[in-house]
């Protein structure tokens, strides 16, 4: 039975994430469709059984099988309600949920699953990579448009701006010449795209936002087909990502003695190097920065020459975490509840408020 | 010699005299006052210079954790925290060293006083032989608690790369005028810590004037010298408990005071309760202190708080019952909490000095100027 809203698809066993984007670029037909099409990426620790146990306890009922593709609906109050298909790549360890539900209040609330789960979390793009598949995308189709897209500046960065470079901004902007502007726009105010749309004429139009939102408007197959490699592009991020937090660690060591055993707990961390060195002086700025990402400081302390801080602090889910920075790393050491969230949130913190160019040590 | 003035009761006394009593209170709270705000950043700076001693510590420790190349490769294993401490809460005038570490194979126990600066070289060196003579006097009980025999005990001075020349100074000073025994088989070692490289390293000092013979300054396993020598980088993985024995009581204290409140998450936020058993089975926890004797010291280290946090009134007895008490301080989230700890632990004990201050202080100015009241 068909939901009604809800984008069509055959009703056959995909049982892969290649298969089942193939049938979409096929198949797909934005025309066809009540509203454009929204696919959100996220990464999560689980396996799908335990995927499915939280989609659950989150308030997600499934209600068809598609093999590996899930039909989910989620009744939010009595009028509201969202349906998707989600794909859980179990190789990859990415989620991607396809929707083309009219009310985009309800798309948040997708996010808030991933958010809010402690071994899920969406999969934000990096300014870095969001750039380079901007420009890549300009240098293979001359006639592209980007029509709009939002673009900010972490403060202090030291990413080249001519105007008034101290300034923390976000850039907003409408108009068919949006190509052209948010060069210039990088270049007078030192921003980086957040979010843009593209138009390919007779092609594609699509919007990228970095939170991990894919939105399609229209296009032909080959469109489709192009919006899908885009998504995956994105999604290849996530392995760098995920092998980085597989290699953190918190154990409980045994060490011996002749006749004694002590148990040494050790933390293994994910490192963050910085393109921006952090000096002393922005440690100040540093600490509040982490209070209002949600972060409470239990104690720290930082020493000038060049820079040693070391924190020991609560994130935003409860558990402890102990981060320590030098000019040009930062390291997160996970306690007994290490989780992905912390992992992900923090590298997004850094990425957003201190250095937009960060990258993950693999 | 004279007597000991009791000034508490002296300046009650005081209070009681009718004429003056308004001026004695009023004289009172200015000088408490004008002690508060000066040694409010005096205080906030100690326990700035104590938490930044737990992590030299910290690093220090990560020398000689699992992972790291002193104790992988050459086997010397951080055991403890602070050993001998558990001792001096019942025996007057011992010292004792920040961290133990012990190479079970060769029997060999390494002492490590941490030092974030040196303000007074001379007392330092002083006070770390009285500990070293204090560590020898207590091998036996020290084999016994960390279960391995003990053939030899080295003892080091480990600090910022800054501060070496000035102790080394001093050392070389009192090595050629006598004043310390070039004979002596514990000689004092040196490593330096530099925190501020991505990689901590730790390297062996040996450039000490005073000593001719390179055994004086290296360490008795040519293999632990030769890597320290080389200035070993320290491994990524760290050591993660939350306080040390020696940790600023108030530092110490944000530790139990999230332990409360994650005792107590799903209650009523005026009744935050636990137990003093509670504290003491959190202070035991491998987790929260590093050291040999977890279960002893959490009891003085509970006593401590509980005393302090009562005199603050930051908690409170709990009517009726034995050991239970109620957290005074305020707040739904935990960061409320915390900076409501701070300013309430700040407060208290600046206020508990301040007071015995200026109650002296009132009645010796009174004394003086009015010497009839007396």
């Amino acid at each position: 039975m068909e939901i009604e809203g809800l984008f069509h698809i055959e009703d056959r066993q995909y049982v892969s994430k290649e298969e089942f984007h193939s049938y979409l670029a096929e198949n797909y037909d934005p025309e066809a469709v009540p509203h454009h099409l929204t696919v959100l990426t996220g990464v999560t620790k689980y396996d799908s059984q335990q995927l499915e146990r939280k989609l659950k306890e989150f308030g997600f009922e499934i209600h068809k099988r598609f093999g590996i593709v899930l039909q989910i609906k989620n009744v939010f109050k009595t009028e509201e309600m969202i349906e998707a298909y989600l794909l859980h790549d179990e190789k990859t360890g990415v989620v991607y949920i396809y929707t083309n539900y009219r009310k985009t209040e309800e798309i948040p609330k997708i996010q808030d699953f991933f958010e809010k789960d402690k071994d899920t979390y969406y999969l934000f793009i990096k300014p870095k990579l969001l750039r380079r598949i901007t420009y890549k995308l300009i240098e293979e189709f001359e006639d592209i448009k980007i029509l709009d897209f939002v673009a900010r500046r972490v403060k202090d960065s030291k990413i080249s701006a001519r105007i008034r470079p101290s300034y923390e901004r976000s850039i907003s902007y409408w108009g068919d010449d949006g190509r052209d502007t948010l060069r210039e726009m990088e270049s007078y105010y030192g921003v980086l795209p957040n979010m843009v749309t593209f138009q390919i004429t007779g092609m594609a139009k699509f919007k990228i936002d970095s939170r991990g939102l894919f939105t399609y408007f229209k296009g032909t197959k080959e469109g489709t087909e192009l919006f899908l490699n885009i998504i995956d592009e994105v999604t290849n991020e996530a392995r760098n990502l995920l092998n980085a937090y597989d290699r953190t660690r918190f154990e409980i060591i045994s060490v011996n003695t002749d006749t004694k055993t002590f148990s040494i707990p050790i933390s293994t961390p994910s490192s963050i190097v910085l393109e921006n060195p952090l000096a002393y002086s922005e440690i100040d700025a540093f600490e509040k920065a982490l209070d209002d990402a949600g972060y409470t400081t239990i104690t720290s302390i930082a020493a000038e020459g060049s820079l040693f801080f070391s924190a020991d602090l609560i994130s935003d889910i409860g558990n402890r975490i102990r981060i320590k920075a030098t000019k040009n790393k930062i390291k997160l050491y996970p306690d007994r509840d290490r989780n992905l969230h912390t992992f992900m949130k923090f590298y997004k913190f850094i990425l957003e408020k201190v250095d937009s160019n960060a990258e993950i040590v693999l | 010699m004279g007597h000991k003035i009791d000034y508490k009761r002296e300046f009650r006394a005081l209070l009681q005299s009718k004429p003056s009593a308004g001026d004695v209170k009023k004289r009172f709270e200015e000088l408490k006052e004008e002690y508060i705000s000066q040694k409010e950043e005096e205080l906030a700076k100690h326990i700035d210079d104590s938490n930044y001693h737990d992590k030299i510590m910290d690093v220090c420790i990560s020398a000689f954790s699992p992972g790291s190349i002193c104790y992988n490769n050459l086997g010397y294993e951080f055991i403890s925290t602070e050993p001998l401490i558990e001792r001096t809460y019942k025996e007057e005038g011992i010292k004792n060293f920040d961290l133990m570490i012990i190479n079970s194979e060769q029997k060999n126990a390494i002492f490590v006083e941490c030092k974030s600066s040196i303000s007074n070289p001379g007392k330092i060196i002083t006070d770390t032989y009285s500990a070293i003579e204090i560590c020898h006097k207590n091998k036996e009980y020290l084999e016994e608690r960390v279960g391995n025999k003990i053939n030899s005990m080295e003892f080091v001075i480990c600090l910022p790369p800054s501060h070496v020349d000035h102790l080394v100074r001093e050392i070389e000073k009192r090595e050629l005028s006598g004043k310390i025994d070039l004979k002596n088989d514990s000689l004092l070692k040196i490593w330096q810590i530099d925190m501020f490289k991505e990689e901590p390293r730790l390297q062996l000092f040996t450039r000490i004037k005073s000593r001719e013979k390179p055994f004086q300054t290296q360490h008795i396993d040519a293999g632990l010298t030769k890597i320290l020598a080389d200035s070993v980088e320290i491994t990524d993985s760290e050591i993660l408990i939350k306080t040390h024995p020696s940790s600023h009581p108030m530092t110490r204290g944000k530790w139990v005071i999230i332990e409360i409140f994650n005792l107590n998450k799903d209650c009523d936020p005026d009744e935050r309760i636990f137990t003093r058993y509670q504290i003491e089975q959190f202070f035991e926890a491998s987790g929260t202190i590093s050291h040999y004797a977890s279960e002893e010291l959490s009891k003085p280290l509970t006593e401590s708080f509980i005393n302090e946090s009562l005199a603050y009134g930051i908690i409170e007895k709990v009517e009726g019952e034995e050991d239970v008490y109620r957290l005074k301080i305020k707040g739904k989230k935990i960061d409320t909490i915390l900076s409501n700890y701070k300013r309430a632990y700040m407060k208290g004990y600046l206020d508990r000095i301040a007071t015995k201050v200026a109650m002296e202080k009132t009645v010796k100015e009174f004394r003086e100027k009015q010497p009839s009241l007396f």
